[in-house]
């Protein structure tokens, strides 16, 4: 039977082609991924973007309803600049939304990033996003803001504003920028989005790099998968999904 | 390791890198309360196949006239959350529930495409078309039926099939009665196993086991080898119908007919 280990919802933006790929393809035996889509207009002007972005938030309880039969353990609200748009507090406050609604538990990608970031113990971390340069520096201002002591040492963004480019950047590219942005003292490169593409070449990165990658899907699926309790020994995944191994 | 392995290594690892979808992608619009669908068409994607979902709303109900409303609804609501599937630009578009796409007669597919396509511009097929294009392609004319739904439902199934595949008689028929969705999702497989063994005949050529939420894919195997004869299930046809349309063959169990042998016994048997 399906979802027998633990099911999760998820929402996603209507134009991301990653990161339910990356859950079904990453999810451990056992484990249900039940999608719902909230609509993220496409637009290639930066203003229009924080406008659409914002109007996405107004969906989010009526894809959380859509959630509702399949009853999952735990939603996961699956879009990192959507849970940190409004700054600190952004994703408690879908996370209230959410539970209101749908009476589960739930967690956001922005908060998962920074839970992943703390757990492995991190104090630098060089960020490589695909954003235009105002949503990245509010990407990094999050995180600053929400672990104590952390420097982003380097950030690097590719400055792409539709939501389906951003899906389209081919694994390889990131992997080409991600070791142009990474610092030599960095304890951890940052890849935020859901939308990119980046659990396919995370294991040779970290290689490269000598340090773990974090992206905002395996720090989802990590904080989803602690919060039900499941251990899964994920080899080639990247340190981060790795340490599940060895939690308690 | 062998050289041949090595190379099959090396050449994924390259595939892999390309990213999602670059063979092709597949979106689904799907029943709120259908928790089988969706799973079943990550088990059987083919390598490079991205496939995506959005929900349509198909509320809880064990009262039958309230389902049928329901299905009504849902079958309407269905262009909304084609269109959100449509952000993401998949290549094919499919509506994933048998008893939504047979509810008004021999057309019922058809209005439902046709809603969707003028909406989206993608092609778009259902449930119930993948069902009747399977059929028509092994050429099979005498089939046993098991479904999920009621007796007073299931003759709209029946004659959606019959209506559609020239020449298809029905030989057994089981219905368990189930009204709601997401009981359909609970049956066990053993259970559908069982019953599917207890209602084949001796003369059908095929054991055709409607709906989305069924969960199939676990015992059709078994069932495939232990009755001799081809099982179609909701969700294996349309990844079938799905992949033909995108010109993709699919190695997975059940989906490529020619090369299930007993498929092409009775696809050519006849």
């Amino acid at each position: 039977m399906y979802g027998w280990r633990g099911s999760l919802g998820l929402i996603v933006p209507s134009s991301d082609r990653t990161s339910e790929m990356d859950f079904h393809t990453l999810k451990p035996e056992g484990v249900a991924v039940y999608v719902s889509r909230v609509p993220l207009q496409e637009t290639t002007d930066a203003q229009e973007k924080l406008v659409v972005l914002r109007r996405m938030d107004e969906h989010i309880p009526d894809a959380a309803q859509q959630l509702t039969d399949v009853k999952p353990d735990l939603i996961v609200f699956s879009c990192t600049t959507g849970s940190f748009l409004r700054g600190q507090g952004t994703d408690d406050q879908i996370v209230a939304e959410i539970r209101e609604v749908a009476g589960v538990e739930a967690i956001t990608t922005s908060t998962a990033l920074v839970e992943s970031i703390r757990s492995l113990g991190c104090r630098k971390i060089d960020l490589l996003t695909p954003y235009n340069v105002e949503i990245g520096r509010m990407a990094a201002d999050f995180l600053s803001q929400g672990v104590d002591g952390l420097v982003i040492a380097h950030q690097h963004h590719m400055g792409i504003v539709g939501g389906l480019a951003k899906c389209k950047v081919p694994p390889s590219r990131v992997y080409a920028d991600a070791k142009e942005v990474a610092s030599c003292s960095s304890d951890a490169l940052v890849i935020s989005c859901t939308g990119l593409q980046s659990v396919q070449i995370i294991d040779t990165l970290e290689r490269d790099l000598g340090r773990p990658v974090i992206t905002s899907n395996t720090a989802s699926l990590w904080l989803a998968m602690r919060r039900l309790g499941i251990v899964e020994h994920y080899t080639g995944k990247g340190c981060l999904l790795g340490s599940l191994r060895c939690v308690k | 390791m062998c050289e041949v392995e090595m190379r099959a290594t090396a050449g994924q690892e390259g595939l892999a890198a390309m990213g999602y979808g670059w063979r092709g992608s597949i979106g689904l619009v799907v029943a709120t309360s259908d928790l089988t669908v969706e799973m079943d068409f990550h088990a059987l994607k083919p390598d490079g196949v991205a496939v995506y979902a959005a929900r349509v709303p198909l509320p809880e109900t064990s009262e039958y006239e309230e389902k049928l409303r329901a299905y009504k609804g849902m079958a309407e609501a269905a262009p909304a959350a084609a269109m959100l599937l449509s952000d993401a630009r998949p290549d094919i578009i499919i509506f994933c529930c048998t008893a939504g796409s047979v509810l008004n007669g021999i057309e019922s597919d058809r209005e439902i495409i046709h809603a969707i396509e003028a909406k989206t511009g993608i092609k778009t097929i259902t449930a119930s078309t993948a069902l009747v294009e399977q059929l028509k392609w092994l050429r099979i004319t005498r089939i046993d039926l098991l479904t999920p739904f009621t007796t007073e439902f299931s003759p709209r199934v029946e004659e959606f099939l019959c209506g559609n595949v020239p020449g298809l008689q029905i030989t057994n028929r089981r219905d368990l009665g189930i009204v709601g969705g997401l009981p359909k999702c609970m049956v066990p497989p053993s259970t559908i196993y069982a019953e599917a063994k207890q209602l084949a005949s001796t003369s059908s050529q095929a054991l055709l086991i409607a709906c989305t939420s069924f969960q199939v894919l676990p015992v059709r195997e078994a069932l495939e080898r232990d009755l001799g004869k081809p099982i179609l299930s909701g969700n294996t046809a349309m990844m079938w119908l799905a992949c033909r349309y995108l010109g993709i063959g699919m190695q997975q169990a059940g989906t490529q007919a020619p090369e299930r042998g007993s498929k092409r016994e009775s696809a050519t048997r006849r």
